[in-house]
């Protein structure tokens, strides 16, 4: 962003054009929800994730595809997780 | 010459050679991504004030979408990275209508308060917020002269992969910054103003003199909102 050298080396964006990937009804998942990549280590780990409350946790093409929504918050995925 | 070329190789290959000359006086710049960008260019706007229509809003409306700046019901505390301004001289009753944004400057004051360097301005020109480094004081929307800069008070949800935005975080028009970087050369607000047929708002490189934009300032002069605090903006206005 400084130098605005937007290689796709060290991009967040990047990771999530290959590894969120859609559902068979063609749904990605939201960082919400445990099939979603980065989340199903990360709640394992109980290491809480903060990137996706600014960053967008779906590939761009996502954002066509599936109607907008509100999710889960973290700390209810981490709740349900202590409970199970 | 390799005639397979796509498009977008042509253009890469443009931009490592600097500037592709389409024709006499029309230069298309592409950058290529993994050169760092330089002060040979500066980003800037400007905005012809004859032709902003006073019940018009295409620019806002464009800039609230291509960064999903969402309208949360609570005009005092919603973002807004660009804003329509009705201004009357009360000698004669003239009324000019104007967009207004972060105007860019070369020598910011919200730089020169961020207490952590979150706030900074590239050499081409454009400034930014590091939201990885604000820390939300909001010292820079105190210290800027426009009322450029919003504090997003609540979570969000709904990012674009190229406009990351939080909580907790102050944040301000980018010029544009990933359609700059992609070689796009354009912002979202000049393109709506164009598409509405307008034309009121002018992208361009302020430092070449064969670009549209500096030769109609040039040409017409233009001038800096404030140009008595000596910030010399890179948005320009035309018949204030």
């Amino acid at each position: 962003m400084y130098k605005g050298i937007r290689t796709t080396r060290h991009s967040l964006k990047n990771c999530l054009e290959c590894h969120v990937q859609p559902d068979e009804e063609g749904r990605f998942p939201r960082s919400s929800e445990m099939s979603h990549f980065c989340t199903s280590c990360h709640v394992f780990a109980s290491v809480r994730i903060d990137c996706f409350e600014c960053h967008a946790d779906r590939p761009h093409e996502a954002y066509s595809v599936i109607p907008r929504h509100s999710r889960l918050s973290l700390n209810d995925l981490f709740r349900r997780r202590s409970v199970q | 010459m390799n005639l397979d070329l796509t498009r977008r190789e042509f253009l890469q290959g443009a931009g490592a050679a600097g500037a592709l000359t389409l024709a006499p006086g029309v230069f298309l710049y592409a950058k290529d991504p993994e050169v760092p960008v330089t002060d040979a260019v500066r980003w800037g706007l400007l905005v012809d004030t004859r032709l902003c229509q006073e019940d018009c809003d295409a620019c806002v409306t464009a800039c609230n979408e291509e960064h999903n700046l969402e309208d949360l019901g609570r005009p005092e505390t919603d973002a807004q990275w660009i804003r329509k301004l009705t201004v009357r001289d009360p000698l004669g009753g003239r009324t000019i209508s104007l967009p207004m944004m972060c105007q860019h400057c070369e020598n910011p004051p919200c730089v020169d308060v961020c207490p952590t360097g979150a706030s900074f301005r590239r050499v081409d020109g454009i400034v930014l917020v590091d939201k990885h480094t604000c820390i939300g004081c909001r010292y820079c929307m105190m210290a800027c002269p426009y009322k450029a800069r919003s504090f997003i008070h609540e979570n969000l949800t709904e990012q674009l992969p190229h406009a990351p935005r939080g909580k907790g975080c102050v944040e301000s028009c980018t010029m544009c910054v990933h359609k700059v970087d992609a070689g796009e050369n354009t912002t979202a607000c000049a393109e709506a103003c164009h598409k509405d047929g307008h034309q009121a708002i002018l992208f361009g490189d302020l430092n070449d003199p064969d670009s549209e934009i500096s030769k109609r300032i040039q040409e017409f002069g233009a001038t800096q909102i404030r140009a008595d605090l000596g910030l010399n903006t890179g948005v320009r206005y035309q018949n204030l």
